[in-house]
């Protein structure tokens, strides 16, 4: 790393191994482990629209245990009538409107269970899917914190399914393009340092020459 | 992004304020989210709510049922007007009391008809009191006034399940137009951002690195954009050294005169030097 480059680069070197845009990251997988990259972007995806389901199931599934509830009541009293005379047939009333009750409590159960599924598969799919957006998002900031450090490395392509492939575009063309620039920089540097060089310049001229030399070695192993 | 070329950003984007115009800036991401959550809650409305209109209609039947069933009290047959008087058994005194004739309709304020048992001589016949108008009209009235009732308690249940199918159409509407609404909104924040920096990379692309303004409030991406602005601080960093070292050399090597290489090779350091500080304004 180049003295004249004054940004801290320790922290990203060694941050980028994991996780960074290194050329092994070509092959880098998905994994279940990080998939929550963006806590805040994903999260509020996820729980926008989980809560909502929630919410949705919650009120309708209250809505048809109240219909359920309402219409075990009719048919309870309505035998109640029927019966209120038949003291033998009280057993079976009471037998009935147990049945009604216990399908209504299984009814609730199985909404619960259909609801917290449904949650389950949304958050877990919503993570997935909001990774997709994540995932390109994170590769791009760590060349970010390569090019702070002044490391303009070679950009890979985003892996399959990732999202953001136009915008990552963008990213690439311009790094591709700020490469290109440097290099062609620093070969009219040497191109200029040689011409002078050649032209035996005073202990002054010299002395600056070596310091643009070193200047180039720095900025050529910092554009691999 | 799907935003294709964006045009340079301007010293006017700083201050630029979301406008419904440009709520959608790119499709492709900000469709797909918002169009996923539509889609789960339409899902869900519908799937629920056809559970809870079916649910509702059963309800119904069972209520129209109940209502159907509960017996009215029955219509009484209109007094006749004046029947004949039966045969009097032979055996039978003759009616001790005349307001007790069918023929004979009480008049109002006297006693009412009272029943009348027939002996013949094997059979015993039960002649039902003539009933008097009064209560003939009253029990018409009860009747009347049960099947009113009826008819009222029947169309009200019609009407409730009719409302519940409008009542969940309406709502899944209006939650699926919200939600539509709100995910565009919700993504244009992650979106804005990104086509901002999108023109910076536009500009960069191209060689000119201005300086980077701060996101608007409620944008989202905020420690992203962070990474981006130390990235272009970093360019610029680079790019300011360059200028430095050969701004040096050119210094170094002094006004002159040169010889027509050394001339050459400081014009090309000069022309740099120019060129990448105009890159920097």
């Amino acid at each position: 790393m180049s003295d004249d480059l004054p940004i801290a680069t320790s922290a990203i070197e060694g941050g980028g191994g994991a996780a960074g845009p290194e050329a092994g990251e070509a092959a880098h997988r998905r994994r279940l482990a990080n998939y929550l990259l963006d806590r805040r972007l994903q999260l509020r995806y996820v729980i926008v629209v989980t809560l909502l389901s929630v919410v949705i199931c919650g009120s309708l599934g209250t809505l048809i245990y109240r219909q359920e509830q309402r219409a075990s009541y009719f048919l309870e009293q309505d035998l109640k009538a029927l019966t209120e005379g038949d003291a033998s047939l009280r057993e079976f009333q009471a037998e009935v409107a147990r049945d009604m009750e216990s399908r209504d409590d299984a009814l609730v159960g199985k909404m619960v269970g259909a609801g917290c599924a449904l949650v389950l598969i949304l958050s877990v799919y919503l993570l997935v899917m909001t990774h997709k957006v994540a995932g390109p998002l994170y590769k791009i900031s760590m060349y970010f914190d390569k090019m702070s450090a002044g490391r303009f490395v070679d950009v890979t392509p985003l892996r399959r399914g990732d999202m953001l492939q136009d915008f990552f575009s963008t990213f690439q063309e311009m790094s591709a393009a700020i490469r290109g620039r440097m290099r062609l920089d620093l070969n009219a540097m040497e191109r200029a340092a040689a011409a002078l060089r050649a032209a035996s310049p005073s202990e002054n001229v010299v002395a600056e020459l070596q310091r643009l030399d070193a200047h180039i070695a720095a900025r050529r192993a910092q554009l691999p | 992004m799907e935003s294709s070329t964006p045009p340079p950003a301007s010293s006017s984007e700083r201050g630029y304020k979301r406008s419904w115009k440009n709520l959608l800036i790119n499709k492709r991401y900000q469709l797909r989210f918002t169009l996923f959550m539509v889609g789960v809650s339409a899902l869900l409305m519908i799937a629920l709510g056809s559970w809870v209109k079916r649910v509702a209609d059963n309800t119904t039947e069972v209520g129209l049922a109940r209502v159907r069933g509960e017996a009215c009290p029955p219509l009484p047959e209109a007094p006749a007007a004046a029947p004949a008087a039966p045969e009097p058994a032979p055996a039978s005194p003759p009616p001790a009391d005349p307001a007790a004739s069918p023929a004979a309709p009480a008049a109002p304020g006297d006693a009412p008809p009272r029943a009348r048992v027939l002996i013949d001589e094997s059979s015993l016949t039960l002649t039902e009191a003539p009933m008097s108008e009064q209560e003939f009209a009253k029990r018409v009235a009860a009747h009347r006034a049960c099947e009113a009732r009826q008819a009222g308690l029947i169309k009200d249940l019609e009407s409730r399940r009719r409302d519940i199918g409008w009542v969940l159409l309406a709502s899944g509407l209006l939650l699926c137009g919200g939600l539509a609404v709100y995910g565009i909104k919700m993504t244009h924040r992650v979106a804005g951002p990104l086509y901002k920096i999108g023109l910076y990379f536009g500009q960069m692309r191209e060689g000119r690195y201005r300086p980077v303004y701060p996101l608007r409030k409620g944008d989202e991406l905020t420690e992203f954009y962070e990474h981006f602005k130390a990235a272009h601080a970093g360019v610029v960093q680079a790019e300011t050294t360059d200028i430095e070292r050969m701004r040096a050399v050119v210094a170094a090597a002094g006004a002159g005169p040169h010889a027509p290489e050394v001339a050459g090779a400081l014009k090309e350091l000069q022309a740099m030097i120019e060129r990448k500080e105009q890159a920097l304004e």
